[in-house]
């Protein structure tokens, strides 16, 4: 399952109806629980596999 | 004026659907692209956009405080300008809480390169859309936690007040194994000393992808060092007090009155 397409797509989507969207996510159980709860972090923990990726972030400076 | 040596861009904070079509342009044109992004898919999408695509992640643990790391992933980028039309991209707005674009920026400059940098969507941007703010209503102020803390800033009961970094405070290297709980309470303490114990605060993260919410929590001041607060978490407090306009002001500048 290509799941750039998947987010390109819905990010392409003003408005979905779920059933289109729950088949592009019908070949992973993961990533349909994730949308069916909307739960943005299990999404993307069934993307990554929980794998975070680091982030870059402000480091405190002096003054 | 001929095209920038490098052009820092930023890919905001949902996946793919933050890129603007000037990003995209960027992207698309340049001849290799060094990035740092918050999401796998994102990830993979700017591999699909260009063949010389490279993570500058691998930097991320090469010293023990995050600074050096960043200044160390600046001097990279620059390093391999050679001549060539490079992007660096950085999830969110690159020069928002994000001490990289900078870093690139300056190293680029002292090596003789133009640079440009064009704006993404910050966590702040996403905040105000989702929690229905307007930062101008009575002003906003905007801290990084441990920042706050150390240099003792200046809190404003009367404006709005975002803070960032919440779920890292005290964490100069690297926070995926860092404990929290000491830095939370202390930022209840500096808060308390200005907010009321039963003030509700936020607790926001935004959403990383299309058409899923993002995450709000509220609860009471008091209640901070208990709550479990993430990486990305940001917190927002709102206004505890309204104060009134200076009517000397108001005469010098001709006000007679304010609208309601």
């Amino acid at each position: 399952m290509d799941k750039v397409a998947i987010i390109e797509k819905l990010a392409r989507m003003p408005h979905y109806c779920t059933e289109q969207v729950m088949k592009m996510f019908a070949q992973d159980e993961l990533l349909k629980k994730a949308f069916q709860n909307n739960t943005g972090s299990k999404l993307r923990d069934a993307i990554s596999g929980g794998k975070y990726l680091p982030h870059a972030t402000r480091a405190l400076h002096e003054g | 004026m001929g095209a920038p040596s490098l052009t820092i861009l930023g890919s905001g904070v949902k996946s793919i659907s933050h890129i603007t079509i000037e990003t995209n342009a960027y992207l698309s044109d340049s001849e290799c692209i060094f990035y740092l992004v918050n999401e796998p898919i994102l990830e993979q999408w700017v591999q699909q956009q260009n063949q010389k695509a490279v993570s500058l992640d691998f930097l991320y643990d090469c010293h023990a405080d995050r600074i050096s790391n960043y200044r160390a992933m600046g001097q990279h980028v620059a390093q391999h300008l050679d001549n060539q039309r490079i992007c660096l991209l950085l999830y969110g707005h690159p020069t928002v809480f994000c001490d990289i674009a900078i870093e690139a920026d300056k190293a680029a400059h002292a090596l003789g390169h133009s640079t440009l940098i064009l704006p993404g969507i910050s966590a702040e941007d996403c905040l105000f859309a989702d929690l229905k703010i307007d930062p101008s209503s009575c002003g906003c102020l905007s801290y990084e936690a441990t920042d706050l803390l150390v240099y003792k800033r200046q809190l404003n009961t009367s404006s709005h007040l975002v803070l960032w970094q919440v779920g890292m405070i005290g964490a100069l290297g690297n926070f995926k194994t860092h404990d929290n709980r000491r830095g939370q309470a202390l930022l209840c303490e500096y808060l308390l000393s200005s907010y009321d114990a039963d003030h509700v605060i936020i607790c926001y993260e935004a959403s990383q992808y299309p058409h899923f919410q993002p995450e709000i929590k509220h609860f009471s001041l008091s209640q901070l060092p208990e709550e479990q607060l993430s990486p990305i978490s940001t917190l927002y407090i709102a206004p505890q007090e309204k104060i009134k306009a200076c009517g000397d002001t108001l005469n010098a500048l001709g006000i007679n009155a304010l609208p309601a």
